[in-house]
Parts: structure tokens; sequence; C-alpha cells
């Protein structure tokens, strides 16, 4: 009960590669709080750990050491199959390299969780798809979009999600300017009206400057 | 379970050209596979079933020398307990009466037993008769000496009339070593040629039909053969000296069969590889959705068993179709009735070829 004040805590948290015994340290005791509806940034040179963190917050991969606690629940025990269920229920992901399934068109991976979840809801899609400017396009496959248009489709099959919390690593890097505050709006309208929980990695400071807070990673360890 | 048919129904249908190769390669290697077995086992099936007709009785005795019977089996004869045909062959030179040109032939002599299994067809529907002066030639003989029937040719000073031509022979696969063409006369005018003497090169043989398939009665003629240096095929045991011949040829197919059961295997272990590597990032992002391991595995199964069962029943038809075919001419070319065990082929494609 202490735990659900807060959307997701970190305890402790440590993560770490081997290489024939050899130990790469990622993360190092990192411990973070983030209330449910709570708008975080999390920036840091690359390699300072912020998509192992987003990884290990999102169900993704699960710490070397330390607590990860979501929605109550501590999900760094959790078997592979149960953090399928988590991922499925919890959260939306958006990757840097877009991961749309080649063989699907827009608008069957804008559902792609949903169908995992077995509900589906395409207006609530189309709705999102027409949101990120894909409106003529729901039809398509990913090899016939841009490299901006698939990222749009990612973002599209994040907001289209009825998930509590959304993780984002770098979802406006392959955008212009114009089209990058277009989607980073529609990301906070839905934020703000669903009150769910968003997290975003970047290397932009406008961007990381219109969350409530921002979290700086520097060699695994957070800085102030 | 709507969520695993939705994503196997959308994968397969939207993966079709990298299913489709693994389709063909499977597709191929099933129907070669099919292909040798279907045509393997119904040679071997037809040497089994058939052994009888094409030894030309349940135990054939053979020698070079004259063989002599026991009391023990004349007297099974007199029972009716076995019928006993009598057989000479030997090479001989003929010609006919017409002309002066000769060609070397396979006599072979018969009693009027003869055939104690199946039957001697002629063409145009002529009726074979053991009645002596007669004599039935293979095709190549009446070509070659210009001859029809009802001339006369010569053997020796022996003068016969061709009373047919010999379509099929029903134990002739059991002297598969004779390359000359062959004529068929009665046992009394072969002994009438004097080439019966110790020093012609002659075969002798004796077919035995056992009326009750008595084992004592099986066993002691086995026995008799063996204690007095007599070659014997035996039914019983499969047709022996012609799967002396077959054996390395079942040899060979087993190889065969062997090699393209393992091609198959290797052929369907290595698309498995490959479908899942071009599947892994589909794999791996419906993983990150939340699809458990299970709802993964069942997709992916019900798409290889979908590709699988798809190319082992269209490979599987296309052999037993072809192979029905190549029966069909291996019987007609070989006179072997090869086709009649294929009855899948019958039941399947018999409207087609009808």
């Amino acid at each position: 009960m202490l735990y659900l004040t807060y959307m997701i805590k970190l305890i402790n948290i440590s993560k770490s590669y081997f290489d024939n015994d050899i130990e790469t340290k990622v993360l190092d005791n990192v411990n973070i709080d983030i209330k449910a509806g709570e708008k975080v940034a999390i920036i840091g040179a690359s390699g300072s750990g912020k998509t192992t963190l987003l990884s290990l917050m999102s169900g993704l991969d699960v710490p070397t050491n330390g607590k990860v606690i979501v929605n109550g629940d501590d999900i760094s025990n959790y078997n592979e199959d149960k953090l399928s269920s988590f991922r499925s229920k919890q959260v939306s992901i958006v990757f840097q390299s877009f991961e749309l399934i080649q063989a699907f068109n827009v608008i069957e991976n804008v559902t792609l969780p949903q169908k995992v979840r077995g509900e589906v809801n395409n207006s609530i899609a189309y709705e999102y798809i027409e949101k990120v400017g894909l409106k003529d396009k729901h039809n398509r496959f990913p090899r016939e979009l841009s490299g901006g248009e698939q990222q749009r489709v990612a973002i599209a099959r994040a907001l289209a999600s009825s998930t509590n919390i959304i993780f984002a690593d770098e979802p406006t890097g392959n955008l212009d300017t114009k089209n990058g505050v277009i989607i980073l709006d529609t990301f906070l309208e839905n934020v703000r009206q669903n009150n769910k929980t968003f997290i975003i990695v970047t290397h932009d400071m406008n961007i990381a400057a219109r969350m409530d807070r921002i979290i700086k990673l520097d060699g695994g360890k957070i800085v102030d | 379970m709507n969520t695993i048919l939705y994503f196997y129904g959308k994968i397969l249908t939207r993966s079709s050209r990298d299913l489709f190769l693994s389709f063909a390669s499977l597709f191929i290697g099933i129907f070669l596979f099919a292909l040798v077995f279907n045509i393997s086992t119904s040679v071997r099936d037809y040497f089994y079933n058939e052994s009888s007709t094409l030894i030309g009785g349940d135990i054939k005795y053979s020698s070079g020398k004259p063989i002599t019977l026991s009391s023990e089996i004349l007297a099974l004869q007199s029972n009716n307990d076995i019928v006993l045909q009598n057989e000479k062959s030997a090479q001989a030179s003929i010609r006919s009466g017409t002309s002066s040109s000769t060609m070397a032939v396979s006599i072979r002599a018969v009693d009027s037993n003869f055939p104690l299994y199946g039957e001697l067809k002629l063409n145009d529907s002529l009726i074979y008769t053991n009645e002596s002066g007669l004599i039935y030639l293979e095709s190549k003989v009446l070509s070659t000496l210009d001859l029809v029937v009802g001339d006369n040719i010569y053997i020796g000073d022996l003068k016969l009339k061709v009373a047919g031509v010999i379509s099929d022979e029903p134990d002739k696969v059991s002297s598969p070593f004779s390359f000359t063409p062959k004529i068929i006369m009665s046992m009394s005018d072969f002994d009438m040629l004097g080439i019966t003497s110790e020093n012609s090169r002659l075969s002798h043989r004796f077919g035995i039909k056992i009326i009750d398939k008595d084992e004592t009665i099986i066993e002691s003629l086995t026995k008799y053969a063996e204690d007095n240096n007599i070659r014997y095929d035996s039914s019983i045991d499969g047709p022996n000296s012609l799967l002396i011949g077959f054996k390395s040829v079942s040899t060979f197919i087993g190889i065969a069969i062997s090699i393209s059961l393992f091609l198959v295997y290797i052929n369907i272990a290595s698309n498995l590889a490959i479908l899942l590597f071009r599947f892994r990032k589909s794999i791996a992002l419906l993983k990150v959705f939340g699809l458990t391991n299970y709802k993964l595995y069942a997709v992916y199964i019900l798409i290889f068993t979908t590709i699988a069962t798809l190319s082992g029943i269209l490979g599987s038809l296309l052999a037993i179709y072809v192979s029905g075919y190549l029966l069909i001419y291996i019987n007609s070319n070989f006179g072997l009735g090869l086709i009649s065990l294929n009855n899948l082929f019958t039941i399947l494609f018999s409207p087609i070829c009808s």
C-alpha cells in the first residue's frame, strides 16, 4: 500500500551485462519515484543508461539488483509470461526504431496491442491515425511509408492503447521540428485527458522542458 | 483463441511470399519421397503377392542336370497333394520354312500342366494348347523370320506350325537373364529335337503346386532340394532367385528412400529455421506487446502445420498420380501387373484416367 501513491517506484536498481565474466554496469543503484499522471523526461548522454532504464520500467528487461514497483506490483521477479501480460495491460511503448510489423498495414499495426489483449476499438485507432496526420494512409504497409510516417504510426499505436503508462524512446527523433511539436502536443493532450503517466527519453531540452520533471543520467547514475 | 486465430490468419495471408518458398521446398521434397516410396512398395508388393505366378509354382526346382524326383514326391503327386509341371529349356537356332534366314532363340519346352499359375496370353485372342506340332513364339521371332501365324518353321529337322504370338507369359521373369527371344513348345516335340543328351546345355525345371499349402509338404520338398543340391525357389519365402536380382534393386531403393527421407528431414528442419529467422522480428514485437509464449507458439505452430499439411497432401497426391502413370508405363512395357496393386491411385484418380 505504501507504493500505491506512486505509479512507478525503482528501489536500488542496478543493471549489469556480462561478457566472459567481465561486468559492464549500465545502471548503478538508481532510485526513482514517479507519480500517477506525472510527465517525466529522462535525459543524458549516449550510453548513460536511459534506454536501459526505460526497458526496466516497462518490463522489457529485469534488473540485476533492486526492485521495480509498477502500480503497486513488484515486476522485477516476474517470469516471461507475467511480464508479457503486464506489458499488454499496463504499458505502451514507442521505440526509437518504430518497430512496426511489416506484414501489417497501418490500422493493423495501430490496433496490434488491442488485438493482443483481445479487445479492439477501431474508432479510437482511426482517431489517432488522423491525429498523427495519416488519415488517408491507414491501409498502407510500413514499406510504403517514410521513416517519419512510420514513427507516427508507432506513436498512434501507443496513444490508441488504453494503458496507464506511456514510455517513449526519442519519439520525435525521426520527425521534422513542425511534426515533432504536433506529435508532442498530441502525446501531452492524450496524457492529460486520460491521466496517464508519461516517461520520455530525449536529447531535446525543449521537449524535456515541457515535462513535469527531468531526470538526468550520467554513467548509470542519477545526477542533479 | 480469437487472438491466436487472428495473428495466424494475418501472418499466413500477409507473408505468403516467404511461406510459399517453404511450401514449394517441402512440396518437392515430399513429392520425391512419396514417389520413390510408392513405386518401390508397389514393385515389392507385386513381387511378394505374385511370387507363385512369377516363379511358376509354389516351389520350383532348377538344375543343369536332369532332376530325379524321389518316390515320396511322386507319391504326393499320385495322392493329388501336389501338381508337377516339368519343363526344359535350351538355346537353339531356328529357320523358317520359306527362307534360309536363321536366328538364335531360347526354347522352352513345357508339359501339359503349364502354366501352374496365371495364363499364357496370345495375340489376337488365340488360345494356348499344349499340342505336339505347335509352337508359340515372341513377336520378334515372327518379324525377323518374316512369318505369320500358321506358317511352318524348322528347328533342326523338326517341322512345327506357328500357333500364336506370345503377348504375356506369366512366369517370364523367372528366367530374367535370357536375352534371346523365346519360343514355347511341347515337351514331346522338344524330346524329338535330339538335344537332350547329357552334354547338351539344358536347363531342367520342375514347378510344384501344393494344393493345401501343407507345411510338412513344403518342408519335405525344400529339404529334398537341399539334400540333393537342387536349386529351388519358394513363393513361401518370396521368389528367391528372382529376388537375388531384386534384392540389389531393393537395397538401392532402400538407400534411395533413406536418402530422400533424410533430405526431407533436412529440408523441414532448415525450412523451420529459415522461417523462424524471417519472422524473428514479428515474434519479438508480438512478445513486446504482450503476447504470451503459449500464444506465440500456437500461432507459429499453426502456420508451420498448415504449410506442412498442405505441401504434404498436395505432394503426396501428385506423387500418387505420377507414380500411377509410371506404373502404367512399366505395366504396359514389361507386362507386369503393378497398377492393380496401386489401389490408392485407382481410388483417387480412376475418374480422371477414365
